[in-house]
């Protein structure tokens, strides 16, 4: 350590130049009172804004002064607002309603499971599996292509002489 | 354990309001340093004020080391003491004020100078007149330097722009140890690490400081 320290003799002198360099004349008897007039300042805006509220929103210091002399009440109203927050909570994860999906027949209800005996219920409807497993009381009923108007073709008579 | 070269003489900072760097504990208005502490976390202004008196010589020196600019260093000052007021409730004396408060500074500082990255400029400030009669810059200004017609004001220059070119925490190092005079343990303290890491930064820093300054030493 000694080897290095000497090493680093002159550097060190160099940079004993840096202790040299001094603020402006005055500058340190200056700096206390900025630095407590800045804190005044500061302590000032932070009354100003709770006397506003103070004089803006009574209800909200009232209950601030309650909640502040009564511990108890303080507690019990922390409690409902948790609890709120965890109903709110509990009531955003609940999942929605499911749409109805659209009834099927089992004539029509897919390709793989119209074919298959498994997918016959009790009542001879068909439905998929993965519906019945859901909502068996929404898949019963009239297909929508049982609904939809048939399309008939007409003949069409043509004349070569018109 | 004793710090070898803190034996050395430090004239740095040692003014009326700030008579040692070394040994804040020992000097007599050390002693009632908790009682104004107490009295400034109470809200009291004028015990406040005191505090800043004995420490802004410090931390404004700490502060502009670290940056080289005189409008930076006032700026982070004066935020270091607003914070240390306001958070003087968290001060439960497990270390000195003095360090309590570097460690405000060097934070705040070491975030500003990361923010200010890609506009660093230098404002330096003049140098005092004992620069001129002190030996060792005496010395290095006239024969001992190769650049001979170097003056105090270019070597400054040429010390700033290479202290700029140390990474933040080697930079903050040199700073506290070889300008200010702490020694390594309250740098591990303030810094937040330990002697070791201290002493191998400042070996580095050094060296470092060595190779950009080649021409300005023997």
């Amino acid at each position: 350590m000694d080897q290095n320290e000497q090493n680093f003799d002159q550097l060190r002198q160099l940079l004993k130049l840096k202790r040299h360099e001094v603020p402006p004349p005055g500058y340190f008897n200056r700096l206390p009172a900025e630095i407590i007039s800045e804190i005044r300042a500061e302590q000032r805006a932070g009354r100003d804004s709770v006397s506003r509220l103070a004089t803006e929103a009574h209800w909200l210091m009232r209950l601030w002064g309650a909640l502040e002399a009564k511990p108890l009440f303080g507690g019990a109203f922390g409690a409902a607002v948790c609890a709120l927050i965890l109903g709110a909570l509990y009531l955003t994860e609940k999942p929605a309603e499911r749409p109805t999906p659209m009834p099927l027949n089992a004539s029509m209800a897919s390709p793989f499971t119209a074919s298959s005996p498994t997918t016959i219920d009790a009542q001879g409807v068909g439905s998929p599996l993965l519906l019945a497993a859901t909502n068996l009381n929404n898949v019963v009923g009239p297909s929508l292509f049982d609904q939809a108007p048939t399309l008939q073709t007409a003949p069409v008579s043509h004349s070569p002489g018109n | 354990m004793v710090d070898p070269e803190h034996t050395a003489p430090f004239p740095v900072f040692k003014t009326a309001a700030n008579p040692s760097v070394t040994e804040p504990a020992s000097t007599p208005e050390a002693n009632d340093e908790p009682l104004l502490i107490d009295r400034a976390r109470s809200g009291d202004l004028e015990a406040y004020d005191e505090l800043i008196r004995r420490h802004q010589e410090r931390i404004y020196g700490t502060v502009y080391h670290m940056t080289s600019n005189h409008e930076d260093a006032n700026d982070l000052t004066q935020e270091t003491f607003i914070k240390a007021f306001q958070a003087l409730k968290s001060f439960k004396g497990g270390s000195s004020f003095y360090t309590w408060i570097y460690r405000i500074a060097v934070n705040k500082t070491i975030n500003f100078l990361k923010l200010r990255k890609n506009r660093a400029s230098m404002s330096l400030n003049d140098l005092d007149f004992n620069a001129e009669n002190d030996p060792d810059l005496v010395a290095l200004v006239s024969d001992k330097t190769p650049r001979r017609d170097a003056g105090l004001t270019e070597l400054q220059e040429k010390l700033n722009e290479a202290m700029g070119k140390l990474s933040d925490v080697h930079r903050l190092v040199v700073t506290l140890h070889d300008v200010q005079g702490v020694p390594h343990e309250e740098i591990a303290q303030i810094m937040e690490c330990n002697v070791g890491t201290v002493r191998s930064r400042l070996f580095y820093a050094r060296q470092q400081l060595q190779g950009y300054l080649s021409d300005y030493l023997k």
